[in-house]
């Protein structure tokens, strides 16, 4: 399969995603926080029962919380983003990642068939299926003896 | 051939570098079996327009550093100078490190949360080479440097535009639902 091919074929499901890691939309900012840096993740969705509410991101947390000077007392309703871009899981992945391109997003909540929250998709995840298509270009690399890191850099 | 590691002009066909001892085996094999897959193998970073960096001092708090991330609509900031990288610090640090006491270390200096000596490439390096170090090494953002000096920072963001230049009818850079 070439890569064209692979950017219609493979879906959000085959390339794979995040499994939800929510929090009640009613919450504080704090506990989505708390629920991020546990998990380590970089997003929680927002939900009331199973329905989405809303996206909360690393990036909500600096732009309008923490570059506000708001504390983390505040509710994760003023600093999420509500109605937010979705992908679905049985959507090509080149859709989603026109979306993310389009809208500079780089995390998606993932809607099952009947509209439920069930993870979110990284922009990580998304250009990471390039590697599998890719292999010998990526992955056959000679190894540069001068630099191996000591851990990541965060994610 | 030139050593893709070094520069170095080896004769055609080396297993390895003459100058830094490289494995050069691989640069034998058959080219990519598509265009992008040569493209990607033989096109230095410059084809992934790295942006400017947001260099800050180590001096800088927390709370300052802070405002340029918000400020330059950036995922991260190079703590040091051009000629020094001393570190990296990230909206995942801000996330994993001073979110939960952010008002106790926002007067602290960066250089206390940043990750140090980060990894960098050299703006010569084949994009191939920036994947794998993005994949494997699980970096989102990588300093770019030529001859050594700071001169941009690449992304996934990066990444993903140079797909959509590649494919523009399957991921268009403008909005799409």
């Amino acid at each position: 399969m070439d890569l064209r091919e692979a950017l219609e074929k493979e879906t959000v499901a085959t390339v794979g995603y995040r499994e939800l890691v929510s929090v009640e939309a009613s919450a504080k900012v704090r506990d989505a926080v708390e629920v991020m840096q546990r998990e380590k993740v970089g997003c929680v969705i927002a939900v009331e029962g199973d329905e989405l509410r809303g996206i909360f991101t690393e990036r909500d947390l600096i732009v309008r919380v923490l570059g506000k000077q708001q504390g983390l007392d505040g509710d994760l309703r003023d600093a999420m983003t509500p109605e937010p871009v979705v992908a679905r899981v049985d959507e090509p992945i080149h859709l989603v990642l026109a979306r993310m391109r389009g809208k500079g997003l780089r995390h998606l909540p993932v809607l099952d068939a009947n509209g439920r929250p069930v993870g979110t998709i990284s922009i990580k995840r998304a250009v990471h299926f390039l590697s599998a298509h890719l292999p010998q270009a990526i992955y056959n690399l000679p190894p540069d003896p001068d630099r191996f890191p000591a851990r990541a850099e965060g994610g | 051939m030139n050593c893709p590691y070094c520069g170095h002009q080896n004769f055609a066909g080396a297993d390895f570098c003459e100058s830094c001892a490289q494995d050069l085996t691989a640069l034998d094999k058959p080219m990519g079996q598509s265009m992008f897959e040569t493209t990607i193998m033989e096109s230095p970073l410059p084809r992934f327009r790295p942006r400017p960096p947001v260099l800050v001092s180590p001096e800088t708090t927390i709370a300052e550093t802070v405002v340029e991330l918000c400020g330059h609509r950036v995922g991260c900031v190079l703590v040091g100078s051009e000629e020094k990288v001393e570190g990296i610090f990230s909206e995942r640090d801000v996330l994993l490190r001073v979110a939960h006491r952010y008002e106790e270390v926002a007067s602290e200096p960066v250089s206390a949360f940043m990750t140090p000596d980060p990894e960098h490439l050299e703006m010569s390096t084949p994009i191939a080479y920036a994947l794998n170090r993005m994949f494997v090494g699980d970096f989102r953002h990588l300093p770019v440097t030529e001859e050594g000096r700071l001169v941009g920072v690449i992304s996934l963001r990066d990444v993903l535009g140079f797909l959509s230049d590649w494919y523009p009818d399957l991921i268009p850079a403008e909005s799409v639902q």
